[in-house]
């Protein structure tokens, strides 16, 4: 099915729990330890898909300080920084919550730069055995991906031949990109789904036939 | 049409999703997956600018959206829990900060939401219902931030967060009721 190292089932238990891990541990050099790995896997396999991951969780390094240095300074004296003595546990707390996330990041970005989204389907229902309505609907979520950036690009272009602005930033604007989007998403989906039923969806199965029918097919 | 998943007998009718409902599901999960992917940035950057608690209250209800969304269109059981967890899933498969933490609180907060649907045994799917399914959405989240983040929060400031998720996600829930009407 794959010529990967790692099939797409293994790959999904392998990321679901390294990240269930990352919430229960601890300590800082196993957190470390699980990043590094994973952290270079995913700028090997997808540098620029991945990269502004690693932005997101460095923006979310001062919020993440700023908790800690509010709600867990305390322990002995490690330094001062503008005049405030920062304690030990603020340093380690700090460290903690931004290495667990670090991990997440990291494992989510090794495993969609490895795999494909479609790899990632076909394994989720040939290895791990998901129904096949819920493989389906994972798969045309993602055929309907290309679809919906056209239908967006469309009604930006609309909003700026009209003299609107091109992104949405009020609430009322965000409504006239996001209605048209689900409406005209549902309309497809549903029009797929009665074609797919037309043509037996529900009927689908491994077809069973006789030795005897197979000696003839074969014939 | 009644449906009763608890009970089993002749005369129960079991949930029978078609293609169509399958099809639904997907493209909310690929709506909301594609939006929830860019909300991460969202959600930082206003942590950073006004704190923890105004931003759970501003941007954790859309986490919860895709639930009732799902349930006031498709009106069927577990159509709440599969909506949340087909777009936790399809977030968790596009680069994001939240790698697979999308799908485990997507799990979570699916199940939770579906509660609200069961309690009004998938007879209703209206708007308070719909407000209570995004609200309950807001407790597993929070129980699962409590386990992240544990080092960081105190008991106390918890409390407040989880009333803002809550309020965050009744708000949005009350919207995609609105939304699923128009939709629909």
């Amino acid at each position: 099915m794959s010529d990967k190292m790692l099939s797409p089932g293994a790959g999904f238990i392998y990321a679901l729990s390294l990240t269930a891990l990352a919430f229960i541990l601890r300590s800082e050099i196993v957190l470390l330890a699980m990043v590094i790995p994973n952290f270079l896997l995913s700028l090997y396999y997808g540098r620029k898909k991945v990269a502004w991951v690693y932005v997101l969780i460095l923006i979310s390094a001062p919020g993440i300080f700023l908790n800690a240095l509010f709600f867990s300074n305390y322990g002995t004296l490690y330094t001062t920084i503008l005049g405030r003595p920062i304690y030990s546990n603020c340093i380690s707390s700090f460290l903690i919550v931004f290495l667990r996330i670090a991990v997440i990041g990291s494992v989510g970005a090794f495993f969609v730069s490895y795999y494909t989204p479609m790899e990632i389907v076909k394994g989720l229902e040939k290895e791990l055995h998901f129904p096949k309505g819920i493989a389906f609907s994972v798969a045309y979520a993602f055929r309907l991906m290309p679809l919906i950036s056209k239908d967006f690009s469309e009604i930006r272009k609309v909003r700026k031949q009209r003299g609107y602005r091109a992104f949405p930033l009020t609430a009322e604007e965000f409504i006239t990109y996001a209605a048209p989007l689900l409406r005209i998403s549902y309309e497809r989906a549903f029009w797929t789904g009665v074609a797919m039923e037309l043509r037996g969806f529900r009927l689908r199965g491994k077809r069973r036939i006789s030795s005897r029918e197979q000696a003839r097919f074969e014939k | 049409m009644r449906y009763n998943i608890f009970l089993s007998g002749e005369n129960v009718r079991r949930p029978s999703y078609t293609a169509i409902d399958y099809a639904v599901l997907g493209a909310i999960a690929v709506a909301f997956g594609i939006m929830f992917a860019p909300w991460w940035t969202v959600y930082y950057g206003l942590k950073s600018a006004l704190g923890p608690i105004p931003a759970k209250l501003i941007t954790y209800g859309l986490w919860f959206f895709p639930a009732p969304l799902a349930a006031v269109i498709l009106k069927k059981p577990l159509s709440a829990f599969m909506g949340e967890t087909l777009a936790a899933l399809v977030e968790s498969l596009i680069p994001n900060a939240g790698g697979f933490t999308n799908l485990i609180y997507g799990l979570a907060q699916g199940a939770f939401s579906e509660i609200a649907f069961a309690a009004g045994r998938y007879k209703r799917f209206g708007a308070l219902i719909s407000a209570l399914s995004g609200a309950l959405a807001g407790i597993p989240s929070v129980l699962l931030d409590a386990i992240l983040y544990s080092s960081i929060y105190p008991l106390g400031y918890m409390i407040y967060i989880i009333i803002a998720v809550m309020a965050s996600g009744a708000i949005y829930g009350y919207l995609a009721y609105l939304v699923g009407k128009v939709v629909k």
